[in-house]
């Protein structure tokens, strides 16, 4: 019962959060919208046993990405209200007809199944520690761990070559 | 029914999230509607973790490489936007228009 | 390849089977790119260290793929790092296909690596790595590691798209590549959490045998979960209709990017597409099937036609790679029966691009974006050698007997009429001579009309070598084509 409440007042809260950034005409509350829905995800995943994953999403996701959005959205000044003139006149309702379709889709799928094959035996919750996540990380999962090393350098070298302008540029600039 | 609650949910921040990048014209709301998707499969890959009671803690540990690649992408992509706000003073992808065919 | 492989091993008792042959490319290769970063950040040795440094890295990437297909070609996948990369001749072939297809494209691009200043580093670095992510999709057997090795490999892209800065077609480029490519990601990942959901598992070989041994009398997520993962990755490989970033981002990345940015994608794209569809999906080859056929015929009729109506060889070609997306896909509706015919098509097809790619970079410029047909008129007298090698490529795309290009349409089409799919392969025959007019407009062009411009076009020396490369590779490919199609016939994914 408690999970219940808990879960439609948080999912209420994660629904409007997305609402507002889509919706929001000043990019800053579209940024809180997206935040809230964020804190409230992290909720669900505390209730599905994933303590470690709800801590990373608050304080990587929530926390520093979206700083860094917030940052760039005052940065290159877009916090003014955007004109809701539209020079495409199909592409809103394109877009609502996709999302019809998407949910028709999601509906169908649901009525076949939710989820099928796997059967599943009743257990004990899966631990979500940081112990546990740890420890597969480091173990199944350790070769793609090493990738995101990659990524990461990719991320570096290439926000510096495309953000980073220096003085003494030769060639273009 | 403990796991059909999340797909639904799941689904509908996936489509919010669809509807925003087709219908928002500045890049970086853009960028902010695909973080939302993102954030939704994180929803589905954890819930069904749980309803799997996988040992391995895959639904878990792909939600953190998930929420890894993201950050990359952000990363990226905000600085392709700054990159495009100094060329031009705008980043609405409705004036990105040299390109046509 | 006893010498090279170490297991160390759990308290638990599971073996961790680390063997470092099977990840040796993307180990040199991130150790040339480590060197070169940190060598030339304190020593500042220029651009021909960064030569060095990649020549080396690739030269090793292509020396250990070569080691992997001696020891693995023809045999089921090995899988090492507890089941994250799978070693066979699939993941072999597709190391030794990527790693000097990227070379080539650095070679081509390097007046524009050269015009960069201190960028360049970056540059030659995001190459290196997106090989790696690419030789990384086709290797990898997990799908939280495909879906790894992808962002690799497409956030390097998105980069390179956007390189040169100045040019607010090229920013333009790079945002529209990004937005949609992460669009993209988002969808295959969404796919990937409903296969998880359905299978219980991300292994690619734990789906198969799962798929294989049940019944699934309800199979509504899974079905969804694949159709979403087709969505995906026919985004990356540029099929219709998930093509519409690809001419903007040919037409506006700068053109000593272009011809890495369509092989590598194409080259990457199906050979992920081709690991999930013919091993972790087999047993539902029912139902991805027809959907992969109607998405070939959608991408040959739009990309003809499309192309036919343009004036821009960059864009042109961009349309006529979509178009070859849709021929790629025509051999994959075989299942696994098909994936050798898709091998031979889409390692000469990436040959033939980046060689074409390359031209348009010596004519039109490697910072410049847009190459006008005008541009190309009279190329015969003003360059024979560089006339005759877009010729020589235009004719194989077109599928002229006699080049790899009618060579690898022969194999799609069998491939297909195999797995009985007649209205695919007459669609695609008629698209096929269809496309011959804007091929061929491009040769009639350069040899039929007075030369606009005046003066002789300089060729460096790395274009060079890399056009006379790609022209006898394509020559011998169309008129030897058994010895290939042999090896592929053990290119396979276990």
């Amino acid at each position: 019962m408690v999970e219940l409440v808990l879960f439609v007042v948080f999912a209420a809260a994660a629904l409007f959060g997305a609402v507002t950034m889509v919706w929001a005409r000043n990019p800053v509350y579209s940024a809180m919208g997206l935040m809230l829905s964020m804190f409230s995800v992290a909720v669900f995943y505390v209730s599905n046993g994933a303590h470690f994953i709800a801590a990373v999403q608050v304080i990587i996701y929530a926390g520093a990405v979206m700083t860094l959005f917030l940052f760039v959205i005052m940065l290159i000044g877009v916090d003014k209200a955007e004109t809701r003139t539209e020079n495409l006149p199909l592409q809103r309702p394109a877009a609502l007809g996709l999302i019809a379709l998407f949910g028709a889709g999601v509906v169908v799928a649901g009525r076949s199944a939710w989820v099928t094959g796997r059967t599943v035996s009743p257990g004990s919750p899966i631990d979500g520690s940081i112990e546990e996540v740890g420890g597969e990380l480091f173990n199944n999962w350790l070769l793609p761990f090493e990738i995101t090393a990659l990524l990461l350098i990719i991320a570096a070298a290439g926000a510096i070559a495309l953000a980073f302008f220096r003085d003494d540029e030769e060639g273009d600039a | 029914m403990i796991v059909n609650q999340f797909l639904v949910l799941a689904a509908l921040l996936f489509s919010i999230g669809i509807y925003g990048v087709l219908v928002r014209r500045n890049a970086v709301l853009v960028l902010l509607s695909i973080e939302l998707m993102l954030t939704a499969v994180n929803i589905n890959l954890v819930a069904f973790g749980q309803y799997l009671q996988d040992a391995l803690v895959s639904g878990q540990v792909f939600a953190l490489f998930v929420i890894t690649v993201a950050a990359a992408e952000v990363g990226i992509g905000l600085a392709i936007v700054i990159l495009i706000f100094r060329n031009r003073s705008s980043a609405n992808v409705d004036e990105l228009d040299l390109l046509k065919w | 390849m006893v010498f090279l492989s170490l297991s160390f091993w759990r308290e638990a008792g599971g073996a961790m089977n680390v063997n470092y042959l099977s990840v040796a490319p993307e180990l040199i290769l991130t150790v040339a790119v480590v060197l070169l970063l940190m060598i030339d950040v304190q020593w500042k040795p220029g651009y021909r260290w960064w030569g060095i440094a990649a020549a080396l890295g690739f030269a090793g990437a292509i020396a250990a793929s070569v080691m992997q297909w001696v020891g693995h070609r023809g045999e089921d996948a090995a899988e090492y790092f507890r089941g994250m990369i799978a070693t066979d001749g699939f993941s072999a072939f597709a190391g030794i296909l990527i790693f000097p297809i990227a070379a080539m494209a650095l070679m081509t691009a390097w007046p524009l690596v050269r015009s960069l200043g201190r960028r360049g580093a970056e540059f030659v670095v995001l190459v290196m790595i997106a090989a790696a992510g690419a030789h990384l999709m086709a290797a990898a057997s997990n799908l939280v590691m495909l879906f790894i090795a992808l962002e690799v490999f497409s956030i390097s892209l998105y980069v390179l798209a956007g390189f040169t800065r100045a040019r607010a077609d090229a920013d333009e480029a790079a945002l529209k590549y990004f937005l949609l490519g992460a669009l993209a990601s988002a969808i295959f990942l969404y796919g990937i959490a409903l296969v998880f959901a359905a299978t219980g598992t991300t292994s690619i070989t734990g789906i198969a045998t799962f798929l294989g041994n049940e019944l699934l009398f309800r199979p509504g997520i899974l079905l969804a979960g694949i159709a979403l993962l087709v969505v995906g990755l026919g985004f990356k490989v540029s099929a219709a209709p998930f093509h519409v970033w690809a001419p903007d981002v040919y037409q506006g990345a700068p053109g000593g990017v272009t011809g890495f940015l369509a092989a590598s994608a194409k080259i990457a794209g199906f050979a992920a597409a081709a690991r999930v569809l013919t091993v972790a999906l087999d047993a539902r080859i029912e139902d991805w099937a027809p959907a992969i056929g109607v998405i070939a015929a959608v991408s040959i009729v739009v990309g003809t036609l499309l192309a036919i109506a343009q004036t821009d060889l960059k864009r042109m070609l961009a349309y006529s790679s979509v178009a070859h997306a849709g021929f790629i896909l025509t051999a994959l509706v075989g299942g696994a029966a098909g994936v050798a015919d898709m091998w031979f098509y889409v390692a000469t097809y990436a040959v033939q691009v980046v060689a074409a790619f390359g031209v348009a970079a010596v004519v039109s410029g490697p910072q410049q974006g847009p190459a006008p047909l005008a541009d190309y008129a009279g190329l015969s007298t003003r360059s024979p050698g560089l006339a005759l090698a877009l010729g020589l490529m235009m004719l194989a795309m077109g599928g002229i007997p006699l080049t790899a290009g009618f060579v690898g349409k022969a194999a799609v089409f069998s491939a297909a009429l195999d797995a009985d799919y007649l209205w695919l392969v007459v669609l695609a025959l008629v698209a096929a001579v269809a496309g011959l007019f804007f091929y061929l407009r491009v040769v009639v062009l350069m040899y039929m009309q007075p030369a606009e411009g005046s003066g002789s076009v300089p060729v460096p020396l790395g274009a060079r070598i890399v056009l006379v490369v790609a022209a006898v590779v394509t020559v011998l490919a169309g008129v030897v084509p058994w010895p290939l199609l042999r090896w592929l016939g053990e290119a396979l994914p276990g």
